[in-house]
């Protein structure tokens, strides 16, 4: 499993040297664009911080991380990622601060940890996602999607609680 | 406690874009290879059949955009994926197609998370979550298609 990342990148690569793809112009293409997507999420990033910062020296995340832990201990879900799961369909860049604080907290390989690291891997930012690509279309009601997605997703999430015990 | 709370925030927002910012470089770049190399449009295709199945009776116009925004998905260009994503809603007749592309895009049928794996490795990470994820994201797509096709009309 540890060969995929560098197996992937290897086969790109010569598969562009075979297309005659410019492989300089495609990493410094890549870089600008990265540049961009950066810029435009930092604000957001430094928001969410803020939030979580004051979060926890309010003592709000404890209430949080309180109220909803009986459910989550309930169903094998380490109780840790409450708010994480509430952030999770709204925004992206918000999850991943949730992540990220959870990896510096109880470090990267610990339970909760990678829990959280599969549910960011395999789920996605449900409501984000249905309000951008019905935006253009003529018919703007998503019916049924929201909320089977969020069911599909929650299945998800007490799967990977129960996978990262045994894997 | 609430301005060194407000600074403290900032300063990690500013941080951890850098280090976004760093495995964005590379994998932009990457995903940028595989679409200048027509992995997209090889993948759009291998899936064409599959789309089919999945979304009856569509446009070709439809199922063209319908397969570059799976594939796109796939190989985790989430960018790449989104004006994919809104073509195929645009020119989708049925409600229940739509709300179909809307979960699939939803939950995630990424292969490899690759910004969470950097992250991982960022951190000197011993333990690996690859598999697991797969398997969760597939389970995610199996309930989401089979919810659309038992509950919407």
């Amino acid at each position: 499993m540890n060969y995929i990342i560098p197996i992937f990148i290897l086969i790109t690569l010569i598969i562009a040297v075979i297309k005659k793809v410019n492989v300089f112009n495609s990493f410094a293409e890549g870089m600008k664009e990265a540049i961009k997507l950066t810029v435009n999420i930092l604000p957001y990033l430094a928001s969410v911080f803020i939030l979580v910062e004051l979060m926890r020296a309010s003592g709000l995340s404890l209430m949080i991380g309180k109220a909803v832990a009986p459910a989550l201990t309930f169903l094998g879900i380490p109780k840790e990622l409450a708010e994480l799961l509430i952030l999770r369909p709204l925004s992206g860049s918000g999850s991943l601060v949730f992540l990220e604080s959870l990896y510096s907290t109880y470090g990267v390989d610990s339970y909760p940890a990678r829990v959280a690291s599969v549910i960011m891997g395999a789920t996605d930012t449900i409501l984000y996602i249905s309000a951008v690509y019905l935006s253009t279309s003529k018919e703007k009601r998503s019916g049924l999607a929201i909320p089977i997605s969020l069911i599909a997703s929650f299945v998800g999430v007490i799967l990977a609680s129960w996978l990262c015990l045994i894997m | 406690m609430i301005m060194p709370s407000m600074l403290k925030g900032v300063e990690s927002g500013a941080n951890f874009a850098l280090k976004l910012f760093v495995i964005y470089g590379v994998w932009i770049s990457i995903i940028k290879l595989l679409e200048k190399s027509g992995a997209d449009k090889k993948i759009a295709s291998f899936l064409s059949p599959f789309a089919k199945k999945l979304f009856k009776n569509e446009s070709e116009d439809a199922y063209k955009f319908l397969t570059l925004n799976l594939s796109a998905n796939l190989i985790g260009m989430g960018g790449g994926a989104t004006p994919m994503g809104i073509r195929a809603m645009e020119s989708m007749q049925i409600k229940k197609n739509r709300i179909m592309l809307l979960v699939l895009n939803s939950c995630g049928i990424q292969l490899i998370p690759t910004t969470i794996l950097a992250l991982r490795a960022g951190l000197g990470a011993t333990t690996n979550i690859i598999l697991p994820a797969l398997i969760v994201n597939l389970a995610t797509t199996v309930v989401g298609v089979v919810l659309v096709k038992v509950l919407v009309r």
